[in-house]
């Protein structure tokens, strides 16, 4: 079941990505010569903060169930053994820094875009 | 000549495994490759290889064939053959137990997994259970696997998963019997499969495909199970593919 939910998660996500950067570039692509003004108005409307707020949590989640399969491939006992027997021990550990350093990089994306269009 | 490097290992002798180099004479008409080692290990009896029918039906002597896997004894010498040069290594991804011999434990282990018999708990009143031949039909393309391992350990998942990630050649099986209308537990087939790991760990990246020397299609097998999983289609939607790829 989890398998069936992982890969939906993936794919919804991937479509309101890929809608959301349409949604931007026909923006973009309408208002030329692109004015800062038409960007300001365009940036301040709710559907645009609603909607940015959306990207930054699923892009996030997106990203960290594809970076967790790197990892599970990766950096388990047996990859990290074919380059040294010795790295093989200390998969797990390698594997918890790696998921650590991207859960801190995912949050503090997070913790920025929100910073950014809600202040 | 032809200059053959073969990749020997002895556990029990040598600290690493090395690529050894036999010069052998053009032959006049075209061998298979297994022939050629069965030459070979005429002048050098350590050289240790599977083999048994010698014509693609028994899947023993998979092998990595100038970088690709495939069947020593169906695979004419002429057509791997590059620049005089012929590099012949064991099944990538499975321990060596020595020269292109494989611990094939953790491949038949996946095969085990799927329970690749027929599970039917409707009691037989004639005797045998019978088939239409348009339900017979959709087995065709699965049932002629002969378990060589080609594909399984051409398959990057599986080398960084063997036990975790089912693996082609075993998850062709498992739709084997997910697609035989006289097996009726599709439901607990497809239940056993459905952790992110099993069948999800394929990416589609066709290894699979490019070399099974019976031709076979594991990636459409696996593309069946997947939609299987995600739509909770049942048996009656499948139907039978033209069987090879
Ligand atoms: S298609 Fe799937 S099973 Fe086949 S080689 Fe690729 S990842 Fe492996
Ligand atoms: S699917 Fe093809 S390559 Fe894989 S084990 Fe079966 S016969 Fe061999
Ligand atoms: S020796 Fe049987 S398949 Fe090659």
């Amino acid at each position: 079941m989890m398998g069936s939910t992982l890969f939906f998660i993936q794919r919804f996500s991937a479509l309101f990505l890929l809608g959301y950067s349409l949604w931007i570039m026909t923006f973009v692509f309408l208002n030329q010569p692109l004015e800062f003004t038409a960007w300001q108005i365009f940036t301040n409307q709710l559907e645009f903060l609603i909607l940015t707020t959306l990207v930054a949590f699923i892009s996030i989640l997106h990203a960290y169930i594809g970076l967790w399969t790197v990892g599970t491939d990766y950096f388990t006992s047996r990859t990290l053994g074919f380059l040294h027997p010795e790295l093989a021990k200390y998969a797990n550990l390698i594997r918890g820094i790696y998921t650590l350093i991207f859960c801190i990089v995912g949050l503090l994306i997070i913790f920025i875009i929100l910073l950014t269009i809600w202040s | 000549m032809i200059h053959i490097n073969i990749y020997r290992y002895n556990p029990e002798k040598d600290k690493f495994p090395y690529m050894q180099t036999f010069e052998f004479e053009k032959p006049k008409r075209d061998i298979m490759v297994l022939e050629l080692l069965n030459q070979l290990k005429e002048k050098d009896p350590t050289i240790s290889y599977r083999r048994s029918c010698r014509e693609g039906v028994c899947g023993s002597d998979g092998m990595n064939i100038n970088g690709k896997n495939g069947l020593a004894c169906i695979t004419p010498l002429s057509s791997v053959v590059q620049k005089n040069k012929l590099d012949l290594r064991p099944l990538p991804g499975l321990p060596v137990v020595r020269d292109l011999v494989v611990d094939m434990t953790e491949f038949y282990a996946q095969y085990e997994k799927i329970k690749p018999f027929l599970q039917n708990d409707v009691p037989v009143d004639i005797g045998e259970r019978l088939q239409s031949p348009e339900d017979r039909d959709k087995l065709d393309g699965l049932y002629e696997c002969i378990l060589c391992a080609c594909c399984s350990t051409s398959c990057p998942s599986f080398w960084w998963n063997p036990d975790k990630f089912v693996g082609p050649a075993a998850l062709l099986q498992a739709y084997r019997f997910i697609a035989d209308s006289r097996d009726t537990k599709t439901a607990e087939r497809l239940q056993s499969l459905s952790d992110p790991f099993s069948v999800y760990r394929c990416h589609g990246i066709m290894n699979c495909v490019s070399v099974c020397p019976k031709g076979l299609n594991p990636n459409e097998a696996i593309g069946e199970i997947k939609s299987m999983l995600l739509s909770g289609k049942n048996k009656e939607n499948i139907i039978a593919s033209d069987g090879m790829s």
